[in-house]
C-alpha cells in the first residue's frame, strides 16, 4: 500500500522482488503482547504489534492524520493509540476512535498501513508487497529429533548480500574464525564442489573441512556442509559431523548434523540484522547458553569482516572483483542476484 | 576484452584451466579448446596452469596472433562445453 505523501527518508526504491518477498524483521519472542516494537525494512520505518488473539501486526510507522510515528505510541483496549492526538487503531488497521469527537465515527479513510505478517520458526515475516512466494521451508523444523534455537539478532553494517555471501562461504573458516571453525596455519584445501539452480534457489553438494572446535561440544571435527539459498536473503546449511579425534569418535553418530537457518534483514542497502534458527541432533548435554556463545562469537566475528567490505553494495558483474574456483557457490548467488534483476543493495 | 586459447593448445589438450575455471567456459573439439568471451569473467587462473602457455589475456597476445580472439568466440560457439579434465594428447616431460 503506498501513503498519499512522499517521505523524505524514502529515496531508493527497493526492488519488485525484493517487496514481493518475505523478510524476517523480529523474533516471536520479542514481539509481545501489548508492546509497539519499531522495524525498519527496505527504508520503511515500520511498527510490530501483537493482539490480544496472539495475531501479528506489522504497519507503516505512520498515523495518517499528522504523520506523527506510531511507534511512539501505545497499546491500549487492543488498539495502537497514536501519541500525537490519540486516535486509536484495531487489529484491521481501522481507526476506532478520535478522542477530540469520541461520539462520532472516526472518518474511514482513517486506517494504518497494514502489511501482510506472518510467523515461523520463531521469527516474525514481513511482505511490504504481494509475497510471490512461501515462506522459504526450513527442513529440520518438523524434525523431532532436531532441537532448536533461535539465535541472534546480529546488527551488521553491511549490505545484507555480502552478508549472506559471507554465510555461504566455507574458504573463510581458517581465518575469521582461526582456532574454531579452521586453522589458519594449517588451512584446508577446499576440494572441488558441485553447485545446482533449480526453482527453489541455488545449493552445493558436500564441502568438507576440519575444524578443531567443530561443534559446541569442543571437538575437533571433520564436517561436511551443504549450502543452500533459498531467497536472496534466506539461507541454510546443513553441516554433517563427525569426531576427528580417534579416542573420542565414539560419542558421536555418523547422523549427526547442526543445521543454521540464516535470515538477513535488509534494513537498508548497506545495513542489515541477521537472525537465525539453528536446528541439533546430538549433544544433548548442550544448553541453550553454549550454543548461543558458540553463534555470538562466531557471528560477530563475520560482522568485523563483512563491514569492512568495499564497495559496500555486492556486485553482480562477474567481472567485477576475482572469482576464484573455491568461490563458485558466492559467484552463483551473484549470477542468481543478477539473474533476479536485483538493483538495491547491488553494487 | 577476452582471454584466449591459442594454437599452442593444439594436440597438447591438457586441460587443466577446465579445473580451475570457475565459470565453465571452455570449449573444444579433438584437438584443443576454446574459451567463450560472454562467459569467461576474465580471472586469469587458467593462464598460470596450461603448461604450454598457449593461454593469454588479449592484451598481452603477441604480435601475428590477434586472430585468435575472433577464433575463439567463433570455435566456442561452435563446440561443446568441456567440463572435466580429459586425457591429455601429448605427455609433459
Amino acid at each position: 500500500m503506498t501513503t498519499p505523501v512522499r517521505m523524505v527518508s524514502e529515496s531508493t526504491v527497493p526492488d519488485a522482488a525484493l517487496l514481493n518477498d518475505w523478510h524476517v524483521v523480529a523474533f516471536t519472542k520479542d514481539v509481545p503482547a501489548g508492546k509497539i516494537i519499531p522495524a525498519t525494512l527496505l527504508g520503511e520505518d515500520l511498527i510490530l504489534w501483537r493482539d490480544a488473539s496472539g495475531q501479528v501486526h506489522a504497519w507503516k510507522d505512520l498515523c495518517i492524520h499528522r504523520g506523527a510515528r506510531l511507534s511512539k505510541g501505545w497499546i491500549a483496549n487492543d488498539t495502537v493509540v497514536c501519541p500525537y492526538h490519540g486516535w486509536r487503531y484495531d487489529g484491521s488497521a481501522k481507526c476506532v476512535l478520535v478522542p477530540a469527537a469520541p461520539d462520532q465515527p472516526p472518518p474511514l479513510k482513517a486506517r494504518a498501513f497494514p502489511h501482510t505478517a506472518e510467523e515461523r520458526y520463531g521469527m516474525v515475516w514481513v511482505s511490504l508487497g504481494e509475497p510471490k512466494h512461501a515462506v522459504p521451508h526450513f527442513p529440520e523444523w518438523d524434525d523431532g529429533s532436531f532441537r532448536k534455537f533461535n539465535t541472534g539478532p546480529y546488527f551488521f553494517k553491511a549490505n545484507g548480500f555480502r552478508s549472506v555471501e559471507n554465510f555461504i562461504d566455507a574458504t573463510h573458516f581458517p581465518f575469521v574464525h582461526g582456532g574454531l571453525n579452521g586453522l589458519e596455519d594449517a588451512p584446508d584445501k577446499v576440494e572441488d564442489y558441485k553447485v545446482f539452480e533449480d526453482e527453489s534457489g541455488i545449493s552445493t553438494s558436500g564441502i568438507r573441512v576440519f575444524q578443531p572446535y567443530g561443534d559446541h561440544r569442543q571437538v575437533p571435527v571433520n564436517a561436511t556442509y551443504t549450502y543452500r539459498v533459498f531467497r536472496p536473503l534466506v539461507a541454510y546449511f546443513s553441516k554433517q559431523v563427525e569426531i576427528a579425534d580417534s579416542e573420542r569418535k565414539h560419542l558421536g553418530n555418523p547422523d549427526d548434523r547442526f543445521c543454521t537457518f540464516l535470515t538477513a534483514q535488509p534494513v537498508d542497502e548497506v545495513t542489515c540484522i541477521i537472525r537465525l534458527c539453528v536446528a541439533i541432533n546430538f549433544g544433548e548435554n548442550l544448553t541453550e547458553d553454549d550454543i548461543l556463545r558458540r553463534q555470538d562469537k562466531v557471528f560477530s566475528q563475520d560482522k568485523d569482516i563483512v563491514e569492512t567490505q568495499r564497495p559496500e553494495r555486492i556486485p553482480v558483474d562477474l567481472r567485477a572483483e576475482i572469482h576464484h574456483r573455491t568461490d563458485k557457490f558466492g559467484l552463483l548467488y551473484r549470477k542468481w542476484l543478477g539473474s533476479l534483476g536485483l538493483t538495491y543493495g547491488i553494487a | 576484452m577476452a582471454v584466449v586459447v591459442t594454437d599452442k593448445c593444439r594436440d597438447c589438450r591438457y586441460t587443466e584451466c577446465v579445473t580451475v575455471c570457475p565459470v565453465v567456459c571452455f570449449h573444444g573439439d579433438d584437438r584443443m579448446l576454446y574459451i567463450d568471451p560472454v562467459s569467461c569473467i576474465l580471472c586469469q587462473a587458467c593462464i598460470p596452469v596450461c603448461p604450454v602457455q598457449a593461454i593469454y589475456d588479449e592484451v598481452d597476445l603477441p604480435p601475428g596472433m590477434t586472430r585468435w580472439v575472433e577464433i575463439n568466440a567463433e570455435r566456442a560457439a561452435a563446440l561443446p562445453l568441456i567440463e572435466d579434465k580429459q586425457t591429455p594428447l601429448k605427455t609433459m616431460t
